[in-house]
């Protein structure tokens, strides 16, 4: 979503920012393109990961996870699972990181104005308010927005420091997350071990104590609610088959819960990779300022390490925790405890993938048009969720859950056609997209210069 | 708490330079707001007491609900004149002191370097993060402090009306959470009315069926019985409304558990205890109702600031004119909140037939009151009564964070396991002997503490932190004297 874009940075910000900022352009468009790119590919790919959030029930997964038969489900999600899962949001928040040291660095300030940094948190407070917009009012569950907006807040006094610190504040951001999740799965996994000693007891003929009695029942009750309800899922699909009142204020509790639970427990998360996306971008990552050699063995090790992770990930952890007891007892830390790690490598593999691609020049078109999506990040994301309640929400086309999985991907495709075309004609005629505009206009307080 | 705010030496002789505005322009620290931070401090612990000393809200309610007494008329004199007040007033200083320190004394125009506000407001944040998981305060309020002075970054180049009319808003969102809450409550109870009339409807049923079994002796009334149970659904309709009132009802021996977890010695375990509280706070309640309690109170921090508010130099009229104005609506507020609070605890099921809830004023009740406190006390050390107490104070203001952090620690000891373990085994009295006591031990530690050193010692870890360096905090001798006659 960060925006310093290229268009942005050479030719408008000159023009279009109040007097007392002044804006230095970036010494070669060339170099910004290709974050432009990757933000491109990443807004698209995003889709990829969100679509089942839009279009499906939760209860969907659990006849496919079974895994017989491998159908074309199956295989779709663990194809989406093992690649992409948490990659594009993962390159989405690394050039956020990246975009905050592009606003905050090119701008030169006057004695006695309004200073960069206030430009830049006025920026941030708009975009968690077009966070609470896209959640409550668009009706996306699964916005980012406001977390960004909020980490971007934090992100600020680091701006300044070596990349390599950078980089490790991003690490032990992932070790806190990391540590978290050990203990969470920890707390999850103790009524278990409880019920398994109750059981062993029960077994050895002992008599069981108050307190083993009621470790097994929890267990048993924990189990039971895990099973499908078929009226909950009944009275679920009904709420996306209404209308937008019943839609939206079922959203409401669903929405602050989410949201109170990602600012406080989930931004690591996106924090390491801000914090590592920041580092990467000022040793020239993003800008195509490393060697080819340098690109590839970052490929190699991306993928070579992330892949193999990611796909024992999916297979025993995701498939495997579907029998959740014996899981348990099995695991004593849970398989996702990778998913940072294996999401930092597959990132660092995606991304030199893209650059690899943009060097060797066999695709310019497509870098171009990929670049202009990027370009218009922010309003595509936006009207991903447009798109995407109005086709399957009650008060659109009303699809939800009318589609297997894997036909999931076929509106995929749709969208990102739509939004490759649509974003290379507007960018024809004009300097932003239209959101990028808004924002503009609401963090500068002036209405800003739209046609080209 | 002092370096919540302005990192201004002033009064205090020292300056050590590094921090003054680029072009020079003298630094000085503001003796009333110095003062206000001082009595906002101290005097939060009074409410803050009933938290670290397990005067539980079940406790509480159990009190609220009797006919006189000393404990309620105690519980509510401090109610009304202490609850959410302190915390107010703190906010109210934080954000005044938010604007001095980022604009010095340059009559907002230009913005000292924002790198060194937002590096302070961050290591608050991890301040509060310390205090509450490692003080085990849970209702730790630095790091709200931290998180709302980044958050209202934005708005501090508004015109002070433009700051009164956002502060307002923030007060009437929270009203409206309020109310939304209420109205949350009133829907339960419009499920559970429904869930009753269908049991009357299955007592009539069954009662009939009994006769008709009595008088004709049907066999089979199976079919009639499998229906006179209600579904999963309606049970919990039922129970949800019926926890609600239960809540509301005082139980000895709900706090049993409490006061088992707190007393025990094991700090891992008082830890894990203590985590649920700590991240309800810090999570859930700045998400839904911190946010704009306290923005509402920094945005009129701010807003004063910029009407000079603070300045010796504001006219005793005005003073007096916001005193009283801020007295009259705080109380009627109040007195609002207090009365249909009783009537709440005394039957909920009436309670929540009503329109609105108890709690719907309370923001414009803190904001008031604090406001008149404030404007009180300024008035006071503007006609220089009690000299020496607004002295005391400022002294503790000036180190508050220190004094803050201090309470905690003190209460960790004093009520918990780790130490002597008095949690829950106070009077409310008592209670407020022991926040008295260690309201005593913060004034004479500040002063003493201060008499040695320019910052205390949590302001001074602040300082080196936000200007990476290392800075002297010894008090040079020949200032020594200057702060006792000043």
């Amino acid at each position: 979503m960060e925006l310093p874009t290229a268009i942005e940075t050479n030719t408008i910000a000159t023009v279009a920012t109040p007097a007392t900022v002044t804006t230095k352009p970036v010494d070669s468009a060339d170099r910004l393109q290709t974050v432009d790119m990757i933000r491109g590919v990443a807004l698209l790919g995003i889709l990829m990961m969100n679509i089942p959030g839009f279009g499906i029930h939760w209860s969907v997964y659990d006849p496919i996870l079974k895994g017989s038969p491998r159908n074309a489900d199956y295989i779709t999600l663990e194809v989406v699972e093992t690649f992409f899962s948490g990659t594009m949001r993962g390159l989405f928040s690394m050039l956020f990181g990246a975009g905050m040291i592009l606003f905050t660095l090119n701008k030169k300030e006057a004695p006695g104005g309004v200073t960069v940094a206030e430009y830049y948190y006025r920026r941030l407070l708009w975009l968690v308010l077009f966070g609470v917009f896209n959640a409550y009012v668009l009706l996306w569950i699964g916005d980012i927005l406001f977390f960004y907006g909020l980490c971007g807040m934090l992100l600020f006094p680091f701006r300044k420091l070596d990349p390599k610190w950078l980089v490790l504040i991003g690490l032990l951001c992932m070790g806190i997350g990391m540590l978290k999740g050990v203990l969470s799965y920890q707390e999850f996994r103790a009524p278990r071990m409880a019920y398994v000693e109750a059981i062993a007891a029960e077994k050895a003929n002992k008599k069981l104590t108050e307190k083993q009695k009621e470790a097994k029942a929890e267990w048993l009750r924990i189990e039971e609610r895990r099973k499908p309800d078929t009226s909950r899922i009944g009275t679920d699909l009904r709420t996306m088959d209404s209308g937008y009142p019943t839609i939206f204020s079922d959203f409401i509790p669903r929405n602050s819960g989410s949201e109170t639970w990602g600012m406080y427990h989930g931004l690591w998360d996106m924090l390491m990779m801000m914090f590592i996306g920041m580092g990467l971008f000022m040793w020239g990552f993003f800008s195509n300022r490393l060697s080819t050699s340098n690109y590839t063995m970052t490929l190699l090790i991306g993928y070579g390490l992330g892949i193999p992770i990611s796909y024992i990930m999916f297979s025993k952890g995701w498939v495997g925790s579907r029998n959740l007891g014996p899981y348990l007892d099995r695991y004593s830390m849970t398989h996702e405890i990778l998913y940072d790690l294996r999401r930092l490598l597959l990132c660092l593999g995606h991304a030199s993938l893209l650059l690899l691609i943009y060097r060797s020049k066999v695709v310019p078109w497509l870098m171009k048009a990929l670049s202009n999506v990027g370009q218009m990040a922010f309003t595509n994301y936006l009207m991903q969720s447009i798109i995407c309640t109005l086709f399957f929400y009650g008060y659109g086309l009303s699809k939800y859950n009318e589609l297997r999985y894997y036909q999931l991907y076929y509106v995929v495709i749709a969208v990102w056609i739509f939004q490759i075309i649509y974003s290379a004609i507007w960018l024809r005629y004009f300097r932003f997209g239209p959101f990028e505009w808004l924002w503009r206009s609401l963090t500068y307080w002036r209405l800003q210069p739209m046609r080209k | 708490m002092s370096s919540f705010t302005p990192d201004l030496p002033g009064y205090t002789p020292v300056q050590t330079g590094f921090e003054a505005p680029a072009d020079g322009s003298p630094l000085h620290r503001v003796f009333g707001l110095d003062v206000l931070r001082g009595i906002a401090v101290t005097g939060a612990l009074f409410i803050s007491i009933w938290i670290f000393g397990g005067l539980t809200e079940n406790r509480q309610n159990g009190i609220t609900v009797q006919s006189g007494g000393m404990d309620y008329w105690l519980l509510n004199t401090m109610s009304v004149i202490l609850e959410g007040k302190m915390l107010t007033l703190i906010a109210l200083v934080f954000g005044a002191s938010m604007l001095l320190y980022l604009f010095a004394d340059n009559k907002f125009q230009r913005l000292r370097n924002a790198d060194f506000f937002m590096r302070r407001q961050l290591w608050l944040i991890a301040i509060g993060l310390i205090n509450a998981l490692v003080f085990l305060w849970s209702n730790d309020i630095v790091f709200h402090l931290g998180l709302m002075g980044v958050l209202l970054f934005p708005f501090v180049r508004l015109t002070g009306r433009g700051l009164l009319v956002a502060a307002l808003l923030a007060a009437l969102i929270f009203s409206g959470k309020n109310y939304w809450r209420y109205a949350d409550d009133q829907e339960v109870y419009t499920k559970y009315l429904a869930v009753t009339q269908v049991e009357k409807k299955f007592k009539k049923d069954s009662a009939a069926n009994a006769r008709a079994i009595a008088g004709k002796a049907l066999k089979d009334t199976s079919a009639k019985q499998v229906k006179d149970t209600l579904t999963k659904k309606q049970k919990n309709e039922k129970e949800a409304w019926l926890g609600l009132v239960k809540n509301t009802k005082y139980d000895p021996k709900k706090d049993e558990e409490k006061h088992k977890a707190m007393r025990g010695g094991s700090y891992a375990k008082l830890w894990n205890h203590q985590l649920q509280g700590t991240q309800g706070r810090e999570a859930q309640w700045t998400y839904q109702f911190g946010i704009w309690v306290l923005g509402a109170a920094i945005l009129l921090g701010m807003a004063l600031l910029k009407f000079n508010f603070f300045d010796p130099g504001f006219p005793a009229r005005n003073y007096l004119l916001i005193a009283s104005a801020g007295l009259v609506i705080g109380l009627s507020c109040c007195w609002f909140r207090l009365h249909y609070t009783r009537l709440a605890l005394l039957d909920y099921q009436k309670y929540i037939t009503r329109p609105l809830p108890y709690n719907l004023l309370f923001g414009f009740e803190m904001l008031a009151l604090a406001l008149a406190y404030a404007s009180m006390m300024l008035l006071l050390v503007k006609v220089q009564v009690l000299k020496p107490v607004w002295r005391v104070f400022a002294l503790a203001g000036q180190m508050s964070l220190s004094n803050y952090l201090l309470q905690s620690i003190i209460c960790l000891l004093f009520f918990t396991g780790l130490g002597l373990g008095y949690f829950g085994r106070l009077q409310q009295w008592q209670l407020y002997v022991v926040a008295a006591e260690v309201v005593l031990v913060n004034l004479v530690f500040s002063f003493f503490w201060l008499s040695h050193f320019s910052y205390g010692p949590a302001e001074w870890l602040l300082r080196c932190l936000v200007y990476k360096r290392w800075i002297t905090n010894r008090r040079n001798k020949v200032f020594e004297s200057t702060i006792a006659l000043s």
